[in-house]
């Protein structure tokens, strides 16, 4: 059996038994590139699929939805989200059906992503049905994202200053990058800027400073790594560069990757029972 | 009809930056943006549709609308209208199309927005025909095409060895006449073709709003503002007054606008609370509903140009003409 025919398989048994009542997982969109789709009934999990356009990190999807029983389809990036979450206790195992899906990495517009390249994983961290496949062994030149992190990295830091301020400029402040992100899950987020106490509400360069370089360190040792903040962004701004800086970081400090367990970032403060306000 | 070769055109555009502010398409990280160029060279003459329409040129992403100071009391506020004159070349033919849509609301309707008259009054607009179309374009099914001239004070259609001048404007005879243009026996080329999308009538829409279409498309937008933000007729804007400057008892504030989007969970959101559109599912109804019935019926044209750039952008495949095909299906 395919990939797609395993997931449908998977979901129609899911959905016949009522073990969940919705399954997420990717179906066909309507130019050549996959979307995400959400299936309830056994009669519809011919819609889903499996291909190199499976982008999404749909994780993002599970948030907000505690009281509901799903299955979802996750890649190995997507996967290690799942465990951050599962950390942060803001999803239950209990309630989430995982397949896993073998992965030789995916594709926007003909281009294996940045993330692929990078991925030494194939097989997510965790799941409940390992949706298998023989992911092709590719060997890469060095992925273009790193030699444009590098050539970054020896900049000076007035030259990144400006870099970085150059790059904010063309922001529209379109949140996508925030929306699309399966750690970004704050009831509100700091630098929303509707009934905003913190941020300013206009679309200008400090404002989109203060949200990237925030944005970042609130990712610290949280970010999986699995870019959806740039692969979404409309001006495809190289956000995802400031994450995995702080992760360069994080590796060095405390040779620690986010999600690979199910264990709390080194940086994130847990206040004890007694530090809390009533 | 004029013809001009790719050096006239260039040195004109030169000699119009020594006078003026001239904003046209360069390339960025891949992609075009209007911009504000320095020189001819930085143009990208091979550029497709830009990512941005032209109206953030009219409708800012973040305009000041006045300034004011507070004193013991005392209140002075200063208004702050542009009005030094700018040229943008490359402006396609459905970004000029959207600019008539936000003139319906902006302009013709009660009460006139003076920043917004302000930038178009100062705003000169060249436009460039599209000889190619991408696969997103549907500007035909909308009224206009790819070689329209309405919004324009000029368009520039591009040929082998040159390009074609025609003005539209008055405005656009005055910037003719200063280009070195040869008068020369050539034939338009035949604009580019493409599908032609079915979408229901105005007042067939009542009917549609109950559908379980709007919820099943919905259930994976994220929310974001792309689609609202990259499109030349939504117009949605949020105003707050913001301090700038205190010092020894004189607050200095300004007041903004800036660009909204009713994709946005608080978009709706009114004091007490309530979010009457709380449902992704309304807001994106709310988005097909605007541009098809509400704002039509309100002020006159259809809030779509057909330039295809939610289509292209949106992050998880919400395409507008899948859903205005599915929805002309049950209307049938
Ligand atoms: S940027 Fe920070 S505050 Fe905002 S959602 Fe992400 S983690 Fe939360
Ligand atoms: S997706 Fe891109 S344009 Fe939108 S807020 Fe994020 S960085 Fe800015
Ligand atoms: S195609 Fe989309 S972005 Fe373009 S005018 Fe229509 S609604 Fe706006
Ligand atoms: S661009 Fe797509 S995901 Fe974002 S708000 Fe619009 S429809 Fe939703």
């Amino acid at each position: 059996m395919n990939r797609t025919e395993q997931i449908q398989e998977t979901a129609r048994d899911l959905l016949e038994r009522e073990k969940v009542n919705c399954v997420i997982g990717y179906e066909p969109g309507s130019r050549g590139h996959a979307r995400p789709a959400f299936i309830y009934k056994a009669e519809d999990v011919e819609r889903l699929t499996w291909d190199e356009t499976c982008t999404h990190n749909l994780v993002r999807y599970l948030l907000k939805r505690e009281d509901e029983y799903l299955a979802i389809v996750v890649k190995p990036c997507d996967a290690r989200a799942i465990n951050v979450m599962l950390a942060e206790n803001k999803l239950f195992r209990e309630h989430i059906y995982i397949m896993g899906v073998k992965c030789e990495g995916v594709k926007v517009h003909g281009n294996l992503q940045d993330r692929c390249q990078r991925c030494t994983q194939r097989t997510p961290v965790i799941y409940d049905k390992l949706i298998d496949g023989e992911p092709a062994t590719i060997s890469y030149d060095t992925p273009v994202g790193e030699i444009a992190y590098k050539q970054i990295e020896s900049l000076s830091p007035k030259e990144k200053m400006e870099f970085w301020l150059e790059q904010f400029d063309q922001c529209i402040r379109c949140y996508a990058c925030r929306q699309a992100c399966p750690i970004c899950s704050c009831p509100t987020c700091l630098y929303e800027r509707d009934d905003s106490h913190w941020v300013g509400i206009g679309i200008g360069v400090s404002e989109k400073r203060a949200f990237h370089l925030g944005r970042a360190f609130h990712l610290a040792g949280r970010c999986v790594g699995c870019n959806e903040c740039q692969r979404v962004c409309p001006v495809d701004l190289p956000i995802s560069m400031l994450n995995q800086k702080i992760h360069q970081e994080m590796q060095n400090l405390f040779n620690y990757t986010p999600g690979l367990s199910q264990t709390i970032s080194p940086l994130t403060t847990v206040l004890s029972p007694e530090e809390v306000l009533p | 009809m004029k013809f001009i070769t790719k050096t006239d055109l260039s040195a004109w555009i030169d000699a119009q930056i020594t006078n003026c502010e001239v904003v046209a398409p360069i390339e960025h990280n891949g992609h075009y943006l209007y911009e504000p160029i320095q020189s001819s060279r930085e143009i990208d003459w091979s550029f497709t549709r830009p990512i941005l329409p032209v109206k953030e040129y009219f409708f800012n992403p973040t305009e000041q609308i006045l300034t004011f100071t507070k004193q013991w009391g005392n209140v002075t506020i200063h208004e702050t209208l542009q009005e030094d004159q700018r040229i943008i070349i490359g402006v396609r033919p459905c970004d000029a199309h959207g600019l008539k849509v936000l003139d319906a609301m902006f302009l013709d309707a009660d009460p006139l927005d003076p920043n917004y008259k302000a930038h178009r009054d100062r705003t000169l607009l060249v436009g460039f025909a599209c000889i190619e179309t991408l696969p997103t374009c549907f500007c035909t099914s909308l009224g206009e095409g790819p070689d329209s001239t309405d919004g324009l004070d000029l368009l520039i259609t591009p040929i082998n060895d040159g390009f074609i001048v025609e003005p539209v404007t008055a405005r656009g005879e005055g910037l003719a006449a200063s280009m070195g243009w040869v008068d020369r026996e050539i034939e338009k080329p035949a604009p580019p073709e493409m599908p032609i999308i079915p979408f229901p009538e105005q007042g067939a829409w009542e009917a549609l709003f109950h559908l379980p279409i709007w919820e099943q498309t919905a259930e994976r937008c994220l929310s974001c503002r792309i689609c609202a933000y990259v499109c030349p007729t939504c117009r949605c804007f949020d105003i707050r007054d913001e301090l700038i400057a205190a010092k020894d008892g004189k607050q200095e504030f300004e007041r903004i606008r800036v660009w909204d989007s009713c994709a946005s969970e608080a978009y709706r959101k009114i004091a007490g609370g309530h979010n009457p559109r709380k449902a992704k599912a309304e807001r994106l109804r709310n988005r097909f509903y605007c541009k098809f019935d509400y704002f039509p019926s309100q002020y006159g044209p259809l809030a779509c140009t057909g330039c295809g750039r939610c289509i292209e952008l949106c992050p998880v495949n919400i395409d507008i003409c899948e859903t205005l095909n599915q929805l002309a299906e049950v209307v049938t």
